[in-house]
């Protein structure tokens, strides 16, 4: 995988917002649950994200969907039972979302290969 | 040819040390601290909007608000994104020195997109690039504190030169505009698509139909306010297209490999690889065509007539 650890980061950041601000508003459930809901929710916002960045970059659209499902599962399953648990939003989103900003970066700092060369050619569009 | 040719590719064995994401940070403090005052406040404008749709107040604390103003919120952080990227437009460019340099053209490339002018003009880049051969007295333009040296297939080494796209600017100032007229219609409308589902009876499933309730009404706010930012977007571009001269982009995209060129820009390194650019090139002086096709050695760009660039360069 050739896509930078700072895209990863705010993948993971945004994972982590969404899913301590959606999970906050809802009752408190079994972890499970909660885990399921913030699987889904993160799942849902990264693939909104993702979609946008292969529009305006030539990412590989394979490994990118790769760290959206992943990422998702990692922040959903690890986020989804803290969020659900918060008492305010203010808490949830900003604990949510650095842990989640930080999930990110482990994802890519394990698992990513940093592709300098690639990023310096150009890729010319057609008119 | 004086000196040592450079050497292509990673000048450092490490990648280049890029910014904090402080702003993300800071994104989430003021999302976090935003949805939290909505949740409890609401919103001035937007409550007596909802009363005026549905005949009723927003009932506080309301969560479908918040869920809706999360949504506008993040299409709004996007384009704010764009618009205050330091290139100038909104945010001035980081670190510029303006310089001189000449050589043959190696390859060009197009970079504007149809699909991005439609669906995302607020994030319009640069409109094209070239590489250019430079001379031998030119290698520290390529060299200089940079992180990486883009070389050609027979390792001469290349200065790329970005053209700025004219309309970019004014599209992304027309994007942020459509945004926030779009914002005030998505959360409202949002609210409401979010409360007919809340008032669904899900019979067991009540608590995800709340989660659907609240996404729903995320999604149609965050949707009204990316259409206003399409809409606001392609307005400032037609605006700006009609309204500014484009003689530098005009020269880039009639070149071609091969042509020999003076290049006069705004000298700095790119944040992402390491490679020194000229971001954007403000000027280009057409001096012939090389008798040959690419690739082109720095013999090659030496052998090309004299420049009219300042005859000391200056190194800062």
């Amino acid at each position: 995988m050739g896509t930078n650890i700072r895209l990863c980061r705010r993948l993971g950041a945004l994972a982590g917002i969404s899913i301590g601000f959606f999970l906050s508003l809802i009752p408190a459930q079994p972890p499970v649950s909660s885990m399921a809901m913030g699987v889904l929710v993160a799942l849902l916002v990264t693939t909104l994200l993702a979609l946008f960045l292969l529009l305006i970059r030539a990412y590989p659209g394979g490994s990118l969907f790769f760290l959206v499902l992943l990422i998702s599962l990692l922040t959903g399953i690890v986020l989804g039972p803290l969020a659900n648990t918060l008492a305010t939003i203010l808490l949830a989103v900003l604990l949510c979302g650095i842990i989640g900003y930080l999930l990110g970066w482990l994802v890519c700092l394990l698992l990513c290969r940093y592709d300098r060369g690639a990023k310096g050619r150009m890729v010319p569009h057609e008119r | 040819m004086n000196g040592n040719p450079p050497r292509c590719g990673a000048q450092t064995p490490d990648e280049p040390p890029g910014a904090f994401d402080w702003w993300v940070i800071a994104a989430i403090l003021a999302a976090g601290g935003a949805l939290a005052y909505i949740y409890s406040n609401g919103i001035p404008l937007i409550n007596g909007l909802i009363a005026l749709a549905k005949g009723s107040a927003v009932v506080l604390p309301s969560a479908m608000l918040a869920a809706s103003a999360a949504g506008a919120l993040a299409v709004l952080a996007l384009v704010g994104y764009y618009l205050l990227q330091p290139d100038g437009c909104i945010v001035p460019k980081k670190q510029t020195q303006p310089v001189c340099g000449s050589g043959i053209v190696e390859s060009t490339a197009d970079l504007t997109s149809t699909a991005v002018a439609i669906f995302a003009p607020f994030a319009r880049g640069p409109a094209f690039a070239f590489d250019v051969v430079v001379k031998t007295i030119y290698w520290f333009l390529v060299t200089q504190n940079a992180q990486w040296v883009i070389c050609n297939p027979i390792g001469a080494a290349m200065l790329r030169c970005l053209i700025e796209n004219k309309v970019s600017c004014a599209a992304r100032i027309g994007a942020a505009i459509g945004a926030v007229a779009g914002a005030v219609a998505g959360i409202v409308l949002g609210f409401l698509a979010g409360a007919a589902i809340a008032s669904l009876a899900c019979g067991p499933f009540v608590l995800l139909c709340l989660l659907l309730a609240l996404i729903v009404a995320a999604i149609v706010a965050a949707a009204l306010t990316y259409a206003g930012a399409m809409v606001g977007g392609w307005i400032g571009a037609a605006i700006a297209e009609v309204a500014n001269e484009d003689v530098v982009g005009d020269t880039a995209k009639s070149l071609t490999p091969g042509a020999i060129v003076t290049v006069r820009g705004d000298w700095t390194r790119d944040p992402d690889v390491g490679f020194n650019e000229l971001f954007y090139t403000t000027a280009i002086g057409r001096n012939g065509m090389f008798p040959t096709p690419p690739s082109y050695t720095t013999a090659d760009a030496d052998t090309t007539p004299p420049d009219d660039c300042p005859i000391a360069p200056v190194i800062k």
